[in-house]
């Protein structure tokens, strides 16, 4: 009942935007003369009955043919476009006159009302008394997107980039394996043993995958690469990170390829309210594409274009582009094909399904130290170690990422989870709580060992070393160690060359010190002004901080875009249901014959002629006597006065278009022309200026040479439209 | 499902909880189709390759069979890829036959039958193949019986198993029964697992079955096995071993424990030249040549004996002319042992198909559950590099700073204090380095056992050893493989070959003969240089058996 009440105080709303002459043609043509003094109030009642009566619903219904029904359910989804929105996305699949004429029907037929909540544009929105029931009956995606069967060839869906996935990247970075040289990366991610690690992954995909993933990772602030081409993780970042569902990393790292795509192809999009229109297309994508079979190129062109304009996000064919690598990338959609021919797109099988199950679905399990010191598990590792940090992706090294995931500790990874700020006790504590068994005692031992070794020997500031005994000697003596040592500040401390730093770590390390330590306070001394590097780090930072998006913030900020919701928050209860063919209905018959019974003639049988095939007669009563439109509707051939009451009547007018038939260099054309002004009427001829649609190019025509001039409704939704609208017809020309 | 103890994974490896309490039986039905590639305290891997899949359709085994056995027993769903790789690869299985020829007066040629017309365009295709091959029809081939064993293999690397259904020749019956008491007087009865290998070799004696690979930890009985497989077929046999020592180790077991008289089995080394109808011989006299152009006059050996049964002892030592002689003896039933199917130089694959895939393998760990091998004691010793060595350990390149490392003097300390810590076991001190060795024996006044060591010395000083006379030997590296020493029971590895997998595995072999005391393997390595690298790397594979090193530091 609510809703009901609410629709009607909207529609009401939406009659209430028409303009006094339109109001009016609405009224009469619905509720049939109506007499002085007016009371708009009651008026607009009467129309609200109307529409709300089910008999004349039924026959609004019955009277939207296909077409209708696939602008109508674009409408729907993309919920307030503007007149040009429909005519952009419709531009390929009519002659731009019939799409133009199309939609003025629709609004003449008030299936199409001005939209309620977007002042000074010509947006239109369903008829919100009729929405449910069109819902029901009429929206259809099959329609709007060409549904092909889903009787393809069956081939392994693609895996989505997972927690597990995840996990296992984050490690490829701590472990050092990730470069920011496209050429190395492209090498490392191509190999054989990357296969291996990540089998779920398709070969041909692992490269362009991980490759969108450190540009994502670094985008969201989860990575970062230093000026070194190393690369770093947050800590904080990744737990955020790893403690996200399957779902919820799906949507943050499809928003986030989405955000970027946006933001290359529009520089100055303020970043999170970008990523808060990507992160909705990208939930209502998924809700859409879950529901179509198979589409075409076309299609997915569309939903795009629907869906940008929905979000309030703009579109063009490389952000289309961009999208569907990234959806593609992703493994979110994959290409569909029959018999070996590309058939078009289809959301995989493991998209469809994880938007299927429970969060409860993905099981966790211990971790089981085993006595080769890998480390495995199945399932999720998500909130199972309870209030500590998930310390895998730190300690051990990816070995395979798949149902089991594998990790090996190892004396480099040892080496590097100390890197990142761990203690022994923080690692064999985790261990040992994670896992499922006591821990191999070989490895307790083994980490002792690489402990002591890693502490043989700390470099403070990148230049101040600390040494024990042994590495004292080893430094005291190695003779190639000496050019690089600035000074001996006491026993077991010296100062060493910052320039050659990299010669001298590596003497140390071939000497003995293999463990040795990622530099203390790095990060400080890095932010000197006399550091080589700093001009790049600051550069590197001035770009964290003008990206203003990072995962921390969008967790504290927009949590519910990471909410991994079972079904996508769309709003959407449509389907990929096919319509019946549309069919003449009866009631037509009905209302010819009172149409007859009128014995109407001249201009007054051709108006109402006009409104029947219009679909703008419902029942019987609407069938009488009056003139709702002023002038002759088309005049042609040596009819020049006709044709010239026509031009000037619609000159001025920005509701109001002619339809022109002109000759233009030998070849018969047909304009549409907004009429601007009538010039030296003669009484043979006279030059008319208007606006050529869609080009918006200006010409000036002799009425004389026109064999045809037809005038119509341009919009029923004022006399903003061109003006407000030049920049879009634009675009579409 | 949550308790169902098998894990799938996509690359087609299969991960085994070994606490689950239906382990077993999920072992039993899956190692038929499957290999054993690890198996560590809690989780044992298998992998289903093309050749075990091959294998298990040669048994008999369905592809439906095989989903049914992976359903029964798979935690989660089976991934897609595993389920289309076994239908695509075990279906390849019996589309390409090899028979007799029609025409049974045609005694040079088999008969290659291709079902699917797709396989017989690409065979044709394929260079390397046609050569060998002539069309006989569209989808028939002959080939000479020569090339039996060339054309599998080549087929093989193409992806197409040969369902070879030529019966293997039955050779010259030599009447071979086991003893129940051996020639010391002890009771004598194989091993149930002995007899499940020589059962898995055997097979039902049809085709696709008599020969294949045994894979048994050290000290576990593998010439036991190889001799419960003489005595099945009671054929002339030749045994293929790799050194004299082991040649004469083979002898004493068989005069032992077979009821063969002495007459009947020959020694065919450098040293002996007897072909009996038991004849065992080296890899080392089967591959000498005068030179380094010419033939290798002893292969014949191999090809014209009309052996019935060959067996190669330590089959990943199996050298390339053996290899390739061995491709022509397809029709010859043939035995591969070994406790470690690695080989340095990559030619597992070609073990697999010229001598035969793996037909039984066992983990370590269970062998000594059941006490079948000797608990063993893995420890790694790490001892400090002396401060005078540090710098020329630091300025040598890798090669030398591995040496320097592996001869570090402080390791002549830690041998004495492990001297003093085993007064009472029979100990072997195994080394890479013949100088190292030699300080050894030296210092402490032991026999030394190298390459140059004459074989009569060898015999004598292991014997000594078996018989309790010898506590203690210095060994080099020829004492890694197929060396009986029952009674060792304390290795210490002083140096070793880089990252030897293989190596550290058979070193283990030698002190896992079941006996009352348990052993102890003792790797001296220097801290804080690369050789605590290489030996992490050789500690590999018995990590991956269940075995882990305790660790103590030399101070």
């Amino acid at each position: 009942m609510n809703n009901d009440r609410e629709a009607i105080a909207r529609w009401q709303r939406m009659l209430a935007r028409y303009s006094d002459e339109n109001y009016f043609f609405l009224v009469r043509n619905y509720l049939g003369p109506v007499g002085t003094p007016f009371h708009k109030p009651t008026l607009t009642a009467r129309l609200t009955n109307f529409f709300l009566n089910d008999l004349n619903q039924e026959r609004i219904v019955a009277l939207i043919d296909d077409d209708d029904a696939m602008i109508l359910t674009a409408v729907h989804l993309m919920r307030t476009p503007c007149e040009n929105d429909i005519l952009d996305l419709f531009r390929d699949d009519y002659p731009y006159a019939e799409l133009q004429r199309r939609i003025v029907n629709l609004e003449e037929r008030l299936l199409l009302l001005p939209a309620e909540d977007r002042k000074g544009l010509s947006a239109v929105a369903v008829n919100p008394l009729l929405e449910t029931r069109l819902e029901k009956e009429i929206f259809s995606l099959t329609s709007l997107f060409c549904g092909e069967s889903s009787d393809r060839e069956r081939h392994p869906s693609p895996a989505l980039v997972t927690e597990n996935i995840l996990r296992g990247y984050l490690n490829l970075i701590v472990q050092g394996q990730v470069s920011d040289s496209a050429a190395m990366e492209a090498r490392l991610y191509a190999s054989a043993p990357m296969e291996g690690m990540f089998p779920t992954i398709e070969p041909d995909r692992v490269p362009k995958l991980f490759v969108m993933l450190r540009k994502l990772l670094e985008f969201l602030q989860v990575v970062a690469a230093s000026p070194d081409g190393r690369h770093t993780v947050s800590r904080r970042s990744c737990d955020a990170l790893l403690n996200l569902n399957d779902r919820a990393v799906t949507l943050l790292l499809l928003s986030a390829a989405f955000t970027r795509i946006v933001r290359n192809a529009n520089g100055n999009a303020d970043l999170t309210s970008t990523y808060g229109s990507c992160g909705r297309l990208a939930v209502d994508f998924l809700a859409l594409a879950n529901a179509l079979p198979p589409f075409s190129r076309k299609s997915y062109d569309r939903l795009m274009r629907i869906l940008a304009r929905r979000n309030g996000l703009s579109f063009s064919v490389e952000i289309a582009d961009g999208f569907l690598d990234a959806l593609l990338v992703l493994g979110i959609m994959d290409n569909v094909s029959d018999s070996g021919a590309d058939m078009g797109y289809q959301v995989t099988e493991t998209a469809r399904r994880l938007f299927l199950q429970n969060d409860d679905e993905q099981l966790t399990s211990p971790l089981t130290v085993d006595s080769d010191c890998t480390v495995s598990y199945s399932g999720s590792r998500r909130n199972s170690c309870g209030t500590s940090e998930d310390l895998l992706y730190l300690i051990g090294e990816v070995r395979q990422v798949d149902v089991l995931c594998r990790y090996e500790i190892t004396r480099q990874s040892f080496r590097h989870a100390l890197d990142y700020g761990l203690s022994f006790e923080e690692i064999a504590g985790y261990l040992e709580k994670a896992s499922a068994n006591r821990l191999p005692t070989h490895l307790v031992q083994m980490m002792g060992e690489w402990y002591a070794a890693y502490h043989s020997v700390r470099i403070y500031d990148g230049i101040v070393v600390c040494c024990d005994t042994r590495m004292t000697r080893i430094i005291d003596q190695h003779p190639q160690l000496q050019p690089y040592i600035v000074q001996r500040i006491q026993e077991g401390v010296y100062l060493f060359s910052r320039r050659e730093e990299a010669r001298w770590r590596l003497l140390l390390q071939t000497a003995g010190a293999d463990m040795l330590p990622k530099t203390i306070q790095e990060e400080m001394w890095r932010t000197r002004p006399n550091a080589a590097r700093l001009s790049a780090n600051v550069r590197q930072q001035d770009e964290i901080e003008e990206t203003g998006l990072s995962l921390l913030m969008i967790m504290e900020q927009a949590p519910q875009t990471l909410n991994g919701t079972r079904a996508p928050a769309s709003g959407f209860s449509l389907t990929a249901k096919r319509l019946e063919p549309w069919t003449r209905p009866r009631f037509l018959e009905e209302i010819a014959q009172a149409i007859d019974r009128l014995h109407l003639d001249g201009t007054d049988a051709e108006e109402m002629d006009s409104r029947f095939r219009s679909s703008l007669l419902l029942v019987p009563q609407q069938v009488v006597r009056q003139r709702l439109y002023t002038g002759l509707l088309s005049a042609s051939g040596f009819d020049f006065r006709g044709k010239l009451n026509l031009c000037k009547s619609a000159v001025g007018k920005d509701d109001m278009i002619l339809e022109v038939r002109i000759y233009d260099n030998d070849e018969e054309k047909n304009i549409l022309l907004q009429a601007k002004e009538l010039m030296y009427p003669t009484s043979q001829d006279a030059m008319l200026r208007g606006i050529v649609l869609p080009t918006m190019e200006e010409r000036t025509i002799p009425v004389s040479r026109m064999f045809l001039v037809k005038r119509q409704r341009l919009s029923l939704l004022g006399g903003h439209y061109c003006e407000e609208n030049r920049n879009l017809h634009h675009s579409i020309s | 499902m949550g308790d169902r103890p098998l894990i799938i994974q996509s690359d087609h490896t299969m991960l085994l909880d070994v606490h689950s309490p239906d382990a077993g039986s999920c072992r039993d039905d899956i190692i038929a189709f499957s290999e054993l590639v690890k198996s560590p305290e809690h989780v044992h891997t298998f992998a289903i390759s093309a050749l075990s899949l091959w294998n298990a359709t040669s048994a008999g085994l369905s592809v439906a069979d095989i989903e049914t056995r992976l359903q029964r027993w798979s935690r989660f769903d089976i991934p897609e890829s595993v389920g289309f790789y076994i239908k695509e690869t075990a279906g390849r299985f019996g589309t390409i036959v090899m028979t007799l020829p029609i025409d049974p007066s045609d005694e040079s040629h088999y008969l290659l039958k291709v079902t699917i017309p797709r396989y017989a365009k690409e065979i044709q295709a394929r260079n390397q193949l046609a050569k060998l091959l002539t069309a006989n029809g569209d989808d028939t081939f002959l080939l000479d019986r020569y090339q039996r064993g060339e054309v599998k293999l080549q087929l093989v690397k193409l992806g197409f198993p040969v369902d070879d259904r030529i019966p293997l020749t039955h050779g010259e019956p030599v009447p071979c029964r086991l003893k129940e008491r051996t020639g010391t007087g002890k009771s004598f009865k194989p091993r149930d697992y002995q007899l499940l290998a020589a059962d898995a070799l055997i097979g039902d004696g049809g085709p696709g079955t008599g020969y294949g690979t045994i894979v048994l930890p050290c000290g576990s009985g593998k010439t036991i096995v190889g001799m419960e497989i003489m005595s099945r077929l009671s054929t002339r046999t030749l045994i293929l071993t790799t050194n004299v020592a082991a040649v004469h180790q083979w002898i004493a077991e068989i005069r032992d424990k077979t009821d063969l008289s002495a007459d009947q089995v020959g020694e065919y080394t450098g040293e002996k030249k007897e072909i009996k109808p038991i004849t065992v011989c080296t890899y080392q006299v089967l591959t000498w040549r005068p030179d380094k152009e010419g033939d290798f006059p002893h292969l014949r050996l191999l090809k014209d004996g009309n052996w019935g049964l060959i067996i190669y002892d330590e089959v990943h030592m199996l050298p390339a002319p053996v290899f390739k002689v061995t491709a022509e003896l397809q029709a010859v039933f043939r035995v591969g042992l070994t406790a470690t199917l690695i080989r340095e130089d990559g030619r597992e694959d070609e073990v697999f198909s010229l001598v035969g895939p793996k037909r039984f393998d066992v983990p370590w760990g269970e062998l000594e559950s059941k006490g079948w091998i000797a608990e063993a004691s893995c420890h790694e010793i790490r001892i400090p590099l002396p401060a005078e060595l540090e710098i020329p350990y630091a300025l040598a390149n890798k090669r030398e700073k591995y040496r320097i490392a592996s001869e570090n003097p402080l390791k002549m300390d830690v041998i004495r204090e492990l001297f003093r810590r085993h007064p009472d076991d029979f100990i072997l001190v195994i080394g890479q380095y013949i100088d190292q060795l030699q300080q050894v024996a030296k210092e402490f006044k032991l026999p030394l056992i190298t390459g140059t060591t004459s074989n009569a010395k060898r015999d004598e000083l292991f014997s000594r050893f078996r018989n309790g006379k010898q506590r203690i030997l210095v060994v080099s590296k020829v004492a890694n493989f197929a060396i009986d020493l029952p009674d060792a029971s304390v290795a210490i590895q002083i140096s070793g070959t880089f990252g030897s997998r293989q190596e550290e595995a058979q070193r283990l072999g030698r002190i896992l003969r079941p006996k009352e005391r348990s052993s102890n393997f003792y790797s001296l390595v220097t801290r804080y240089s690369t050789e605590e690298e290489f030996a992490a790397n050789r500690q590999k594979f018995l990590a991956e058996q269940g075995y882990s090193y305790h660790i103590e530091v030399w101070r």
